[in-house]
């Protein structure tokens, strides 16, 4: 029984890291009053360029490098197109999806060719601290991970303490509730907003490079599969509150996890039932927590300082 | 503003057309056997649609025929994609996978005098054939290899969707397991997606962590995740669709290979010879389309015995005398 | 004012030229001849009648949704869940096809008349979310796609399974919408859809219900004042939204594809949002922008067939034109500088 949880609860944690990395960005983002539904644009950008410069360089620190910076330039293009050009901020995020997608695809293919030899990249290893790692459950799930996990574990609580304890994070909030208040008490709302998008790209292409240098070690077109949009359901669940969307993506997790366990123990059920039941479990915590679910009131739309 | 995207594609439509007027016309029929692939996914997937573009190119090395390719081509672009290629007068036209078989079949009836191709499929008519492979036949011997690999008892199998190509190799693989030794479990798990490697490495892990320690796998893309899961975890994997090996060395011990690229040649050289014909065929180890691939650095591990029952088993289902049952609804 | 007019102007020639030499850059990374992709883009769209009738088929789905989508646009209901209720619309046709014993021509009827009822419905659920609840309906119609995708899963697996072979769609479906020009897929659904579009824009332009409509996109909280119900209006163009993209399902299934699996949408939902951005969410502008972004999508598949390049071009091109259509005055600044 403390195998199967032990196995079920890594497990989460696997799926959750990188929902959770691209969950955190997207809620300082929107925050901010900017939403960015081109998630999964962001990850991808960041999953291919990592692959690419570490399958070319062998080196997995410059992969991650260059996995930040193409998903920064992703999420500040959303953000200049929202922010200057003051565009539909739920469109720009679907055609940078469009475009990252075929982007990628073609570059793979241009790059890799047609072939039957995988093309692979190294990944990063586990590290395991030592005595914590003793620690029953815990100790394997959350003390003997890689190097990205323990750097999840950083931004959860580093983001925690700039959106709540900081006076960063206040300009944020009130950047993103009433951009006229924050304007009028001095707060640079475009800058403001510019950096939330920075740090969402950031942390996006952080969660693409998980997926390529610490998952998988390859590079397979498409390779986020909506995982962005699955972060989006995890911003959403988690009140876009840190601590909040790494709950949300664990929840994710396990019933994700459990329905693979399930299905090995021989439950005869259509599989698109498992594969749904994330969604499902989503809607109804949603709607179990219809009281307490407000977007800020700014979310989407561009600040004029001259409009009424 | 209103007609932007218009004016744009008008002004695009006129550019590529003054361009289009400037390309050489290839001379419409000098002779040349001219063959299509369709593809459901991309080309480059290292997997499924990577062996059927490699069987196009030898084709087109042995006989210089003339070849086209289209990828992640759409259910509902499939019967257009069939009609142009056939109006472009594509001698054949090669659909990798069941979803093609029946736009096929509706498409061959126009077009008499050209043919179609579906694998996997159940569709027929007089210019229209299917391919079929017998690929349980390969899952057999996988699940008998897992069977003697095996220490913990406990071995697994991955599919990627319920439907008959791969559910017949899922059951093949456990009834395989089964007749070596009825006490090994087989875990069983179908994750719903060709292409998701990490939903693929992920039931893998879950298979690992109840204690399995051989995994095979019938999940095209996603599969990949799959051998990675075992090379990080230090079990043995079997490899589907082309020999895998060169994944992880030291952890996929042999792969069912499907000789794609012969069932094209064949139907290519059955074109040029005119005696393409229409049916469904199946195409197994006997004819030497579903192949076991080497064990490479294997050989020196598995035990001279054990090889001699797979060979043996290899040469009864060559010949006919023991025959791989084909189930192609899940069982548990 | 003229001058923002003449940027706008230059502005479009400007993308299209970007558009291309991207295109063109692209092409030769693939290693084919500019001409040979460029004539294989000309011959797909308009080279036969054949290739013609295809953009049509295209186009219909897309226009139908992008319908949809403009009207729930109009009160800033932002529905990205269009390709879930197309598959809803799909899966009604099916059954209605496969369990109504009747004549073809009610088949057809009744096919359209339920498929847009709970194409509705099934939208009204973000709907009935957002309106009384506030949830946002962007991530809630995504997740519905999600839903309806795996529903049509697995009742292609169960009830609605073609019990003589063991694939995971439904049996062929008789019943057929009537095919206009023959030896071609195009069927009456591509006049139904431009019909429809202009209806729609009437309704928009010329009655109490659609100015209503219209209002509520244009000031919310000038329309609350004047008494207008939001909540309501949001709940009428969510319902109108779902339903037109059900209507797609339909088409699709009883002109087009006459089986139902996984897959019988090729993205339409996402794609057609597109299309109603660049219609200014006007559903009558949709037909053109339909028809434009069809001709792309089939020129591109056919671009393929003739020199080689990958499918994947079509996506990017699409998000390059859009992105450089809603970025227009912010990338390209200099166009505007003069106007005020």
């Amino acid at each position: 029984m403390i195998a199967l949880i032990t196995s079920i609860i890594a497990a989460a944690i696997r799926i959750a890291t990188p929902l959770t990395f691209a969950g955190i960005g997207e809620a300082i983002n929107e925050k901010s009053g900017v939403i960015n539904i081109g998630l999964d644009s962001i990850m991808l950008s960041g999953a291919f360029v990592s692959f690419y410069v570490c399958n070319k360089t062998d080196n997995i620190l410059l992969g991650v490098f260059a996995g930040l910076i193409s998903g920064i330039i992703i999420s500040l293009f959303h953000g200049y197109l929202a922010i200057k050009g003051k565009a539909n901020q739920t469109i720009i995020g679907l055609a940078l999806n469009f475009f990252a997608l075929g982007l990628t695809s073609f570059l793979f293919l241009v790059g890799f060719g047609t072939s039957t030899e995988l093309p692979t990249c190294r990944i990063v290893s586990n590290i395991s601290i030592p005595l914590l790692n003793k620690i029953p459950i815990l100790g394997e799930v959350v003390f003997s991970q890689n190097i990205f996990v323990y750097l999840l574990f950083l931004t959860i609580i580093l983001s925690y303490i700039i959106m709540y304890k900081t006076s960063w994070g206040i300009s944020l909030i009130s950047v993103g509730e009433n951009p006229k208040a924050a304007d009028t008490a001095g707060i640079d709302v475009k800058k403001t907003r510019y950096l939330a998008c920075i740090i969402n790209g950031l942390l996006g292409g952080l969660a693409g490079s998980y997926l390529t240098l610490a998952q998988l070690g390859f590079f397979m077109e498409n390779i986020t599969n909506g995982k962005g949009y699955m972060a989006l359901v995890a911003v959403i669940l988690g009140k876009r509150n840190p601590l909040g969307i790494f709950l949300a993506a664990l929840v994710i997790g396990v019933a994700d996890a459990t329905q693979i366990r399930l299905q090995t123990a021989g439950i005869p059920l259509p599989s698109e039932i498992f594969t749904m039941l994330p969604y499902f479990v989503a809607m109804i915590v949603l709607l179990f927590s219809i009281k307490n679910n407000k977007d800020p009131l700014a979310l989407g739309t561009p600040y004029e300082r001259n409009a009424r | 503003m209103k007609k932007f995207i218009t004016i744009v594609l008008a002004i695009m439509l006129t550019l590529s057309g003054v361009f289009a007027s400037g390309a050489q016309e290839s001379a419409a029929d000098d002779g040349t056997v001219k063959v299509a692939l369709l593809l459901s996914g991309p080309a480059n997937d290292q997997g499924w649609n990577a062996i059927a573009v490699a069987g196009l190119q030898a084709a087109q090395e042995k006989y210089g025929i003339e070849t086209s390719i289209m990828e992640n081509l759409g259910i509902t672009d499939t019967e257009a994609a069939y009609r142009d290629y056939a109006s472009q007068g594509y001698d054949l036209v090669i659909g990798h996978g069941f979803q093609f078989g029946a736009p096929a079949a509706k498409v061959s009836a126009d077009f008499p005098n050209q043919y179609f191709m579906a694998t996997e499929s159940a569709s027929q008519t007089e210019n229209m054939a299917s391919y079929v492979t017998s690929c349980n036949e390969g899952a057999y011997i996988m699940g008998m290899l897992a069977a003697y690999m095996t220490k913990s008892n406990i071995v697994g199998v991955e599919g990627a969707m319920v439907q008959p190509s791969i559910t017949k190799e899922l059951e093949a693989f456990k009834l395989a397991v089964k007749e070596v030794n009825p006490d090994i479990k087989v875990l069983s798990v179908y994750i719903n997606s060709y292409t998701d490697v990490t939903k693929g490495k992920e039931a893998a892990i879950s298979m690992i962590d109840q204690g399995a320690d051989v995994l095979y796998h019938v999940a095209n893309q996603a599969g990949t995740g799959l051998i990675k899961a075992c090379e990080e975890a230090d079990i043995l994997a079997l490899g589907n669709s082309y020999d895998q090996n060169s994944i992880s060395p030291n952890h996929v011990i042999s792969s069912t290979s499907y000789d794609i690229p012969n069932v094209i040649v064949k139907a290519i050289e059955n074109v040029i010879n005119g005696t393409f014909s229409g049916g469904i065929y199946n195409l197994g180890m006997a004819d030497d389309i579903v192949q076991i691939a080497p064990y490479h650095s294997f050989d020196s591990v598995l035990s001279q015995e054990v090889k001699d029952i797979i060979s043996e088993r290899i040469s009864q289902i060559k010949d006919g005398s023991f025959v791989v049952p084909t189930i192609e609804t899940p069982t548990n | 004012m003229d001058k923002k007019k003449k940027g706008k102007i230059i502005s479009i020639f400007l993308i299209a030229i970007i558009t291309l030499f991207i295109s063109w850059i692209l092409i030769l990374l693939v290693g084919t001849s500019f001409t040979k992709a460029c004539s294989g883009f000309y011959k797909g769209i308009l080279g036969s009648s054949y290739n013609i009738s295809e953009v049509l088929v295209k186009m219909s789905p897309l226009l139908l949704c992008s319908i949809g989508i403009s009207v729930a646009f109009q009160t800033n209901f932002i529905n990205i869940g269009a390709d879930g209720q197309l598959y809803i619309g799909a899966i009604i046709a099916t059954i209605v096809a496969m369990y109504f014993n009747l004549p073809t021509i009610l088949v057809l009827i009744i096919a359209l008349i339920l498929g847009f009822i709970f194409g509705g419905m099934y939208s009204l659920i973000p709907g009935i979310l957002k309106s009384k609840f506030g949830i946002s309906e962007v991530i809630n119609t995504i997740m519905l796609n999600y839903i309806a995708i795996g529903i049509t899963g697995i009742l292609v697996k169960t009830i609605l399974m073609d019990k003589s072979g063991y694939f995971p769609m439904s049996p062929e479906i008789e019943a057929s919408f009537p095919i206009i020009i023959g030896k071609t897929r195009l069927h009456l659904g591509i006049i139904i859809s431009i019909v429809l579009a202009l209806v729609v824009q009437f309704w928009l332009d010329r009655t109490k219900s659609g100015f209503y409509i219209r209002a509520i996109g244009q000031n919310v909280r000038a329309s609350r004042c004047a008494g207008i119900k939001i909540n309501k209006n949001i709940l009428i163009s969510a319902m109108l939204s779902g339903g037109f993209a059900a209507l797609a399902g339909v088409f699709e299934i009883l002109g087009v594809q006459h089986r139902l699996m996984v897959g019988i949408s090729s993205d339409f939902g996402y794609t057609a949002i597109i299309v109603a951005l660049l219609a200014n969410n006007k559903p009558k502008n949709c037909i053109l922008t339909s028809l434009g972004i069809a001709a792309l999508q089939v020129g591109s598949l056919s671009m393929q067939r003739y020199a080689g390049v990958p499918s994947s071009i079509a996506l990017l091109i699409m998000g390059v034109i859009v992105l450089l259509h809603l970025g227009n005055e912010a990338l390209f600044p200099f166009l505007y500088k003069e106007s005020k």
